[in-house]
Formats: structure tokens, C-alpha cells, sequence
């Protein structure tokens, strides 16, 4: 009885194999434009940079051969790593938190009917559709202690005695260069999660106001959850932009001297302006691509937001 | 008094947003001797165009701007059409190594792309020798580069919304005798069009405010510049032509508004793909 299911079972695996074999070959046409882009301009340099980690370059470019971990270790023993570390890490977690929260509180607010809801909508893009290089340089104006109009208004209003030099010193400039992160990341955060917030039925909500709750809790218990793969999206799209950024750092605070005001990538970019020193910044950015897809791949593992679907 | 709070907000919310565009147009219409007054006012009494013709004063300034928007228009329709067919594949087809494609998409989603300069050099510096318009100094090198980067997240957004189109419509076209090339390009690719537009939006924006790549590749074609890089002439290391500054990012901003405006409406639907996952 056993012996022919167990036949018929591996001859229906094989047809199942074959079946398979051959829809991965009709499946190849549709994706070769897409794999040969992808793994061509941006996976193979990635190969490079790994490779150029562990060779030895000279500052002209000259490879003198295996340089074994060394590249690695030069960037461990740079006396500012851990004060750069630590800025790397208020950088990221504090943009993402704060664009995160705040997109929020704007979706909730733009996701309701009100006058006006379509202009502020389109106004709410301008940051996303502005360049990031335009829209840093703009508040590098704005802030300039002597004709700029963020120093004027917040010594008028009296926060302020007197202008104050925002980006000529590490921390206020780290903190002027964060609040502009934040910035140029709430737009695009905040349509992802719009984009949530209109996934969730209306007769859910219908249902949680007939069972008597409230709109605190109706939000933490029934809009909320819903808009896990949402904050999933946004969580993992502004760590990834978040970490990688260079633009504002290098246009707000890249005229600092000294390091204090850093972070891994806009010392990559460091290592590789002033010093030349490619293989060293490669390993850097190995090393910073390594914490980056291991930070996701823990929050993909600890918070499960995408559902199964197979 | 709710309803009161509620518009103070929105009116609140819309002048910080709006403040730096607002700034920048401003400055860009000031006069010199109020560009760097030590009295900055949020208003001028002399509006003048003069920082504008300094900027379209700049040799081949159309040029520079026909050039970027020949990147940006080139690298989303030819990114349309790859990541879509890319998304159908991956969505509508049952084959091994499918999970394996998507975390490399995810991946590939997370590279470092400064980092990556040199070696696109490099690369792009190889591309040149065997195909002329790819290689340096060309536009080519910039549509391929940002098609490329651009791939992984209009991929990921569309999949959720060829998944949303339910098998039995297929089934149903291939028993009408459609064929599956027809009923792709038919049927699935209209029913597909909010996540295009949102797509495309990002894509868009990615091309045509690059500064990094134009940079690294157009090294000595002066021809070839695409407008962030004809605006560079207005940095100067100590003295900043402010107007200058103002009002060529004023019109770098403008097509994109234009385009953002237009397909707004389709935006946050197609976001919905990407929050589907």
C-alpha cells in the first residue's frame, strides 16, 4: 500500500520539479533587464569595494597588493571612531524617531477632511521634491549669524539674546544639520504612512466607536497595528537614507574643522577627500554597510513586519 | 474650539514646510544690497529679476537643463519598464531562489551610494570603452547609473500592487484567448498605474536633483552638464553669490513641483503598493 503513494508521490515531486525548472526559465526574460542593471551597477561595485578593502592603495591609486585586515584595523584605531560612533548613532535613531513621529501626527492630520486639506497636502511635498544639496544650502543662508532670518526671528521672538553662530561650532551644527534631516525625511514619511492610514476599513473604526472606545484608544488598538507594514516601509527606507546621508552633513557642518561632528559616512567621505586614502575609507564603508543591513535584518527578525505570504 | 485648533495647526504646519521655498523664492527676487543686509526682512519693497538673468546669464544654461531633464525622463520610462516587468516575475511566477532575489533587492536598497563613487568611476570608465554613450562624460552614464539604483525600491513598491490583481482575472483573459504578453500589457499594466506614478515620482527626483554622480562622470564635457552642475559656478568658496544661489534652485525646484503637483493625486494610492509589501 505504502510502496506505489511513496512512487506516485516522488513522480508528482519531479513533475513539480519540472514544472518549477520551467517556470524559472519563463520567469528569467521578465527579470534580466532589472538583474543585469542591479547586479552590474550596483552589486558588482559593491564586490569592488569589498575587494579594495583589503588591498593596499597607495594615494594615487597603485595597488600594492593584499593588505590582509589592516585597512580594517587603521580604521579602528582612528581616535575619533568612538566620538563619530556615538554621532552616528544620535544621528540616525534621532532623525528616524523624530520623522517618524512627526509624519505621524501630520498623516493622522491630513488623512482627515478638512478645507484646504488638498493645498497643504502639496505643500507638505515641497521638502521631498526640493533637492536635498538646495534645501540644506538654503538653511545654511537662513542661519548665518549676520544676514540670516532663523537668527533674526529667534532673536526677535527672544530665545535667543543675540545671532548665534549655529554651524561654526561641532554641536550646534550637528543639531542644526539633525533638524534638517528631519526635515527633508518627514514628507516622504509621512505619505508612506498616509498611504497606511488608508488601508484601515472604515466599518473597523465604525465597529471600535459602537463598542464605546474612545478616540485614544480606537488610534493605540485598532489604527495602530494596522499600520505595522506601513511603519515598516518608512522605518526601514529612513534608516537606510538616514545612515547613508552625506549631502547635508558635508553642506552644513563639512566646514568644521576637526571630526566632532561627524558621523561613519561623512568620514568616509573625509578619509577619502583629504586623505586620499581610499582603501581606508572602502573598509569604513564596508564596515558601515555591514551595521546597516544588520540593523535591518534585526528589525525585520525582532518586529516581523512584513506578513508571510507564501 | 476643536475645529479652531485644527486650522491654526494646518495654517502652523504649512508655514514651517513652506518657509524655506518661501525663503528662496524670496531671496532669489531680492535686490543685491538686500541679499546680505544685516536687517533680513521677510518681505521686499524691490523685487527684481536680477539674480535670475545672472543665472541665465550662465553660457548654455538651457542646455544644462534640457540635459537634465533628458536624464530624468530617459531614466523613468526605461526604469518603468523594467521594474515592472521585474515586479510581474516576481509576483505571478512560482520559481526557487524568489525569496533569495528579494532580500538581494532589499540589499541592494541599502548600499551605500557615496561610497560606491569610486568604483562607479571606474566602471562607468570601462562601460565607455566597449559602448561610447555610456562611458564617461556622457549623459548615458547617468541614465544608466541612476536606472540602476532607482531598480530595487520601484520594484518593491509595484509588487504590492501586481500581488493586489487577483489570479482569476488572468485566467479569465487566457480563456478570453489573451495571451500572456496582452494580458500584461493590457490589463495588469493599467491596473498598475498608481504605483508607476509613485514610482516614477521617485525616481524622478533621485535623477534630476543629483549632484553626487553628475560630478563623478562629467569631468570634462562641458556640453554634457546637467543643471545642479551649472549651478555650482554660484559657490564660491568665501564670497557666495546668494541671489545667484536662490534663484537657480528656484528653478531647478519648479519642473519637479510641476510634476509632483500633477500626479500628486495618484501618490499616496501608490505608496500603498510599497506599504502592502
Amino acid at each position: 500500500m505504502t510502496a506505489p503513494t511513496t512512487a506516485r508521490r516522488s513522480r508528482n515531486q519531479a513533475l513539480r520539479r519540472r514544472a518549477r525548472r520551467q517556470t524559472t526559465l519563463h520567469a528569467l526574460p521578465w527579470l534580466a533587464p532589472a538583474l543585469i542593471l542591479i547586479g552590474g551597477v550596483v552589486l558588482f561595485p559593491v564586490g569592488y569595494m569589498i575587494y579594495t578593502s583589503f588591498r593596499d592603495l597607495t594615494r594615487f591609486g597603485t595597488d600594492r597588493g593584499w593588505a590582509g585586515w589592516e585597512n580594517y584595523e587603521r580604521v579602528l584605531d582612528l581616535g575619533h571612531l568612538p566620538r563619530v560612533l556615538v554621532n552616528t548613532g544620535v544621528w540616525v535613531v534621532g532623525v528616524v524617531a523624530l520623522s517618524i513621529g512627526f509624519g505621524l501626527v501630520l498623516a493622522q492630520f491630513l488623512n482627515k477632511r478638512f478645507p484646504g486639506r488638498k493645498i497643504l497636502r502639496m505643500v507638505v511635498i515641497v521638502p521631498w521634491a526640493a533637492s536635498v544639496v538646495m534645501t540644506s544650502t538654503i538653511f545654511v543662508y537662513g542661519l548665518d549669524p549676520f544676514y540670516g532670518i532663523i537668527n533674526k526671528f529667534l532673536v526677535d521672538v527672544g530665545i535667543l539674546d543675540a545671532p548665534f553662530g549655529f554651524l561654526k561650532s561641532p554641536l550646534p551644527g550637528f543639531l542644526s544639520a539633525m533638524a534638517v534631516a528631519v526635515f527633508v525625511s518627514v514628507p516622504f514619511t509621512t505619505f508612506v504612512l498616509l498611504a497606511g492610514l488608508q488601508t484601515v476599513p472604515h466599518d473597523v473604526l465604525e465597529a471600535a466607536q459602537i463598542d464605546g472606545a474612545n478616540r485614544t484608544q480606537t488610534y493605540w488598538r485598532v489604527v495602530f497595528p494596522m499600520l505595522r507594514g506601513a511603519l515598516a516601509v518608512a522605518t526601514i527606507i529612513n534608516v537606510i537614507n538616514v545612515f547613508n546621508n552625506l549631502p547635508i552633513l558635508k553642506t552644513m557642518t563639512g566646514a568644521i574643522p576637526g571630526y566632532d561632528a561627524d558621523t561613519t559616512t561623512s568620514l568616509m567621505f573625509k578619509i577619502i577627500q583629504s586623505d586620499r586614502q581610499i582603501d581606508t575609507a572602502s573598509a569604513l564603508s564596508v564596515l558601515n554597510f555591514v551595521v546597516v543591513v544588520v540593523v535591518i535584518g534585526i528589525y525585520l527578525r525582532v518586529v516581523r513586519p512584513m506578513r508571510q505570504e507564501d | 474650539m476643536r475645529k479652531r485648533a485644527a486650522d491654526l495647526a494646518c495654517v502652523l504646519i504649512a508655514l514651517v514646510v513652506a518657509f524655506p521655498l518661501y525663503w528662496m523664492v524670496l531671496s532669489a527676487l531680492k535686490p543685491a544690497g538686500e541679499i546680505q543686509a544685516a536687517d533680513p526682512r521677510p518681505w521686499t519693497l524691490a523685487p527684481t529679476l536680477d539674480s535670475f538673468r545672472r543665472v541665465l546669464a550662465v553660457e548654455d544654461f538651457g542646455l544644462y537643463f534640457l540635459n537634465s531633464l533628458v536624464v530624468a525622463v530617459a531614466v523613468v520610462a526605461l526604469s518603468l519598464v523594467a521594474s515592472f516587468l521585474a515586479a510581474v516575475a516576481l509576483t505571478r511566477f512560482r520559481f526557487r531562489g524568489r525569496t533569495v532575489l528579494l532580500v538581494m533587492l532589499l540589499v541592494a536598497q541599502m548600499v551605500p551610494v557615496e561610497a560606491l563613487t569610486i568604483p562607479l568611476f571606474f566602471l562607468v570608465r570601462s562601460f565607455g570603452d566597449v559602448v561610447p554613450a555610456v562611458g564617461l562624460n556622457e549623459l548615458g552614464s547617468l541614465v544608466l547609473v541612476h536606472l540602476a539604483f532607482s531598480l530595487p525600491f520601484a520594484i518593491w513598491m509595484l509588487r504590492g500592487f501586481v500581488a493586489a490583481v487577483p489570479d482569476d482575472l488572468e485566467e479569465a483573459a487566457a480563456l478570453d484567448g489573451a495571451s500572456r504578453f496582452r494580458f500584461t500589457w493590457q490589463v495588469l499594466f493599467p491596473l498598475v498605474a498608481p504605483g508607476l506614478v509613485a514610482a516614477s515620482v521617485v525616481s524622478f527626483i533621485h535623477a534630476w536633483n543629483d549632484f553626487l554622480f553628475a560630478k563623478t562622470f562629467l569631468i570634462s564635457g562641458t556640453d554634457n552638464r546637467t543643471l545642479p552642475l551649472g549651478l555650482l559656478v554660484f559657490f564660491k568658496p568665501e564670497e557666495q553669490d546668494w541671489g545667484a544661489i536662490m534663484a537657480g534652485a528656484t528653478l531647478m525646484t519648479v519642473p519637479v513641483l510641476v510634476f509632483f503637483v500633477a500626479v500628486q493625486r495618484h501618490l499616496v494610492s501608490g505608496l500603498g503598493g510599497a506599504v502592502k509589501g
